[in-house]
């Protein structure tokens, strides 16, 4: 479940590379929202209130990371589909490299101080 | 509605003001969204929800606050849009007072602060109040009151009074500069109290005041549509005589105008205004395009009417003296002005 108070540390290391988890999971395919969401919070460490990840979309939207488009649906009113634009792709692809580097520069200190 | 139904409206409606500080479109946007997946996960439950679902639902939606919060952190202000008019607003405020068609650049100033959502009620009420027609009071002060100055003769040498107020051209010199200090001042307090983001179309304050801005303009319109018709009718009468016609330059000597004659068309007055007693008829008229007339009644005097330069009436009932006062002063050019006056049988007067 979704711990809505959680570790602090996490949460903020959420807060940077939340957007790039989203652009990553639309990299593949299109998706509801809903779907979205809930594929976020499937994975462990990355849950957040659900609420908060449509602001995030609504920002990446605006900032043309992401393009939507409505699709009719056969149960229930039309859905919003998120799509991955190539500005965002370019965006992700830069912060790919720059988090592999920063893990790794994480990683010399903390595996050290773990042993 | 059922009670879940309830309970996530409410809901969504909490979302809703939580949101209150982003703009219109992205809070339709985010509560359309968080509306569609509550829906969402309460149709994957099948049948009746209870209420304890619909509550551990809502739960991993989040607290308004903490979806808000994300909102915040991510806002990037404004549109362009509400900049260009937040900045129109400030401009106006301070030299909209200045420009042709004296004041309605300062009122449009003022309409578009009130309307604006950047800005608290309070500072909307500072802004307004606090030096009202901006630079343009000091600078008129200057001109109409102290544009000439005459010399006193005082014990120790000559002393400058200024003819507005009769006031001592030092006090009148330390109150312009006092009013355009304060008029930058107010202009710079609006700059920096400009919120990141606008509080929405639907914050109360917010629609209230933009309700204000919508009947008070449309009550202008109105009271200035009724100046029109009375200025329509006036063109088709037609046979007025004219019986007097001056050129003024800055006459707003009080005193001059009123008793010793001479320097700023009193005599002229004289033709115009009769009666028993005299009083006059005062017609201070400024030859520019910010020409303010204002007249006092003569005995048995009803009316009185003016042509501007270029052929158009301008007719008042004196019970409109003031309202004239003001259409007078939007007609941008008035070089020369004839006045007319006439009784309550519509007689001519002054011959």
């Amino acid at each position: 479940m979704v711990p809505a108070k959680d570790g602090s540390s996490l949460s903020q290391m959420r807060k940077g590379t939340l957007e790039y988890c989203v652009l990553a999971l639309l990299l593949d395919k299109e998706m509801y929202g809903f779907d979205l969401v809930k594929a976020l919070s499937e994975v462990d460490g990355m849950a957040t209130p659900q609420g908060t990840v449509y602001p995030l979309l609504a920002r990446l939207r605006r900032e043309e990371l992401v393009s939507t488009e409505w699709q009719e649906s056969t149960a229930g009113p039309p859905r919003r589909y998120y799509r991955i634009t190539p500005k965002g792709k370019r965006a992700l692809k830069g912060f790919i490299e720059e988090w592999r580097r920063f893990k790794d520069a994480v990683d010399v200190f903390v595996e050290r101080a773990g042993k | 509605m059922s009670t879940t139904g309830r309970a996530v409206k409410r809901y969504l409606s909490k979302v809703e003001r939580a949101l209150q500080e982003a703009g219109v479109d992205r809070r339709r946007e985010i509560v359309g969204e968080i509306e569609t997946h509550v829906r969402e996960e309460l149709s994957q439950i099948g049948g009746d929800p209870t209420e304890t679902q619909v509550r551990s639902i809502l739960d991993q939606v989040g607290e308004p606050d903490e979806i808000a919060a994300q909102e915040g952190g991510a806002s990037t202000g404004r549109s362009p849009v509400a900049r260009l008019r937040d900045l129109a607003a400030v401009t106006l405020l301070l030299v909209g007072g200045l420009m042709i068609y004296f004041p309605l650049g300062w009122l449009a100033g003022v309409a578009l602060l009130w309307w604006s959502d950047s800005w608290t009620v309070r500072d909307k009420i500072l802004g307004t109040s606090v030096v009202p027609l901006g630079l343009a009071l000091p600078i008129y002060a200057w001109i109409s009151g102290c544009g000439t100055s005459n010399p006193v003769a005082a014990e120790g040498g000559t002393r400058y009074v200024c003819d507005w107020l009769n006031m001592p051209r030092e006090l009148m010199i330390g109150i312009v500069v006092l009013l355009t200090l304060a008029a930058l001042g107010m202009a710079a307090y609006l700059c920096k109290k400009l919120r990141s983001s606008g509080a929405g179309y639907w914050s109360r304050s917010v629609l209230t005041s933009r309700i204000l801005v919508v009947l008070i303009a449309a009550g202008a319109i109105g009271w200035f549509s009724t100046t029109e018709t009375l200025l329509k009718g006036a063109g088709k009468e037609g046979a007025w005589k004219v019986v007097a016609s001056w050129r003024f330059q800055y006459c707003l000597t009080y005193q001059h105008a009123l008793g010793e004659g001479g320097a700023c068309g009193l005599t002229q007055a004289e033709k115009v205004g009769t009666g028993p007693e005299r009083t006059g008829l005062k017609v201070f008229l400024v030859d520019d395009p910010y020409s303010v007339f204002s007249g006092l009644v003569p005995q048995g005097v009803e009316r009185i009417d003016l042509v501007t330069a270029s052929g158009r009436h301008i007719r008042t009932e004196f019970s409109r003296v003031l309202n004239m006062t003001f259409y007078a002063a939007l007609v941008p050019g008035t070089p020369r002005v004839e006045v007319v006056a006439f009784d309550g049988e519509g007689n001519i007067l002054g011959h």
